[in-house]
């Protein structure tokens, strides 16, 4: 118990005890500093690193009433979307052709054609979707039954609210 | 027990040497808790610098998305708040940490021979420190941002002669807008900050080789 009563000089070691309280109390306050620091950088790396994992959730924009889609009659609707990506949220201008197969089964379709992304319309006497650009053709159900269109047409996620079609802007699978 | 190590390291940077200047200096009799607002201050600028340089990645110093860039950060992002609160929390401390230290320095007469230099230095950082706080409350972007740049711009304005000039050099024109806000940003992130470890650092290295000054007899 020497060492604890004595005046050390700045730098000397004390001999005679394993660990000298002069030694002790340099450990204790690098200890501490240490976990200072840690506590520190684990929230650093944390905000560093989420948004990595940080999924945002999609923003479903209302785009027409239930009532405005007649039965059997592909209707072309435009809408504002809007995308989230990180603080931003960016308004783009976009379609989608909206099917009412049997009064209330509803399917939204990317309004672009499967082969080169060409817009294709509803051709009402022939009772398909038409491509202008190479001849593709789609039945009301999405599949491919014309033209060079490797794979039905895309389908896009939607929610139906309170009589309202709600669009994500998401693709959630092709065909049927 | 081993000897004190002398690793390769330390035989070229003499950094035991180094550390020991810091850590082994002589302290006159009479120095208590007020001798310690400058490192407080120092602690407190460190957190600043990181907490800021974090912060910064998701900051957006334009007027359509800087509040809501801060919204994300609170929000959304991972530990976000807290380091924005760290980030708020620090630089209130640092404020009142540099007061107390100057109010020391002063009543204690420590500015006299030889560490006038060392209390003009001081002086400068305290200018900084002000500069740094008022340049950082106006990128939240919310209303009380706005209104206290525009009341603080308004009290430069009011300074005789020169003091129309200065408002509209502040604000980077006429009223309030885009170009305030890039100019306190980068004043706040790009101008301030070295300034403010140039200065610190030297200030710091005049306190190690004069040494703390005796506190006065009553």
């Amino acid at each position: 118990m020497m060492s604890f009563y004595r005046k050390d000089e700045p730098g000397e070691e004390p001999a005679g005890e394993p660990v000298s309280r002069k030694r002790f109390l340099a450990y204790l306050v690098g200890g501490i500093s240490g976990v200072i620091a840690a506590t520190v950088a684990t929230p650093l790396v944390g905000y560093f690193l989420s948004p990595l994992w940080r999924k945002h959730p999609p923003i479903f924009t209302p785009v027409a009433r239930v009532e405005e889609i007649p039965v059997g009659e592909p209707t072309f609707i435009t809408y504002e979307q809007r995308v989230r990506d990180g603080w931003y949220i960016s308004t783009l201008s976009k379609g989608a052709w909206i099917v009412n197969k049997n009064n209330g089964e509803f399917i939204v379709y990317d309004p672009r054609c499967t082969h080169l992304n060409c817009p294709y319309y509803w051709d009402r006497d022939k009772g398909m979707f038409q491509c202008p650009c190479h001849d593709g053709k789609f039945d009301m159900d999405g599949n491919v039954i014309g033209g060079p269109p490797p794979r039905p047409l895309d389908r896009l996620e939607f929610t139906i609210e309170k009589g309202s079609i709600l669009v994500s802007g998401q693709t959630v699978g092709e065909g049927a | 027990m081993a000897k004190p190590e002398t690793g390769w390291l330390d035989e070229r940077l003499g950094s035991k040497q180094l550390l020991g200047s810091f850590l082994y200096r002589k302290v006159p009799k009479g120095v208590g808790w007020w001798q310690t607002m400058g490192s407080a201050t120092l602690v407190a600028f460190i957190l600043l610098l990181f907490t800021g340089a974090f912060l910064m990645f998701n900051y957006s110093p334009s007027p359509d998305h800087a509040y809501d860039s801060i919204q994300y950060i609170t929000n959304v992002v991972q530990f976000g708040g807290l380091i924005r609160s760290i980030h708020f929390w620090s630089s209130s401390a640092m404020v009142v940490l540099v007061g107390l230290h100057g109010l020391r320095t002063f009543f204690m007469a420590a500015y006299k021979y030889p560490r006038e230099v060392t209390w003009l230095i001081g002086t400068l950082l305290f200018l900084l420190v002000m500069g740094s706080s008022f340049t950082g409350y106006l990128l939240p972007w919310d209303q009380k941002a706005y209104w206290a740049t525009n009341v603080g711009t308004g009290i430069a304005g009011q300074a005789p002669l020169l003091g129309p000039w200065i408002q509209e050099i502040l604000i980077g024109g006429a009223t309030i807008g885009a170009q305030t806000l890039t100019r306190f940003f980068t004043l706040h992130v790009a101008i301030i900050p070295p300034l403010i470890i140039l200065l610190a650092g030297i200030h710091i290295f005049m306190v190690v080789r004069q040494g703390i000054s005796a506190p006065p007899k009553k």
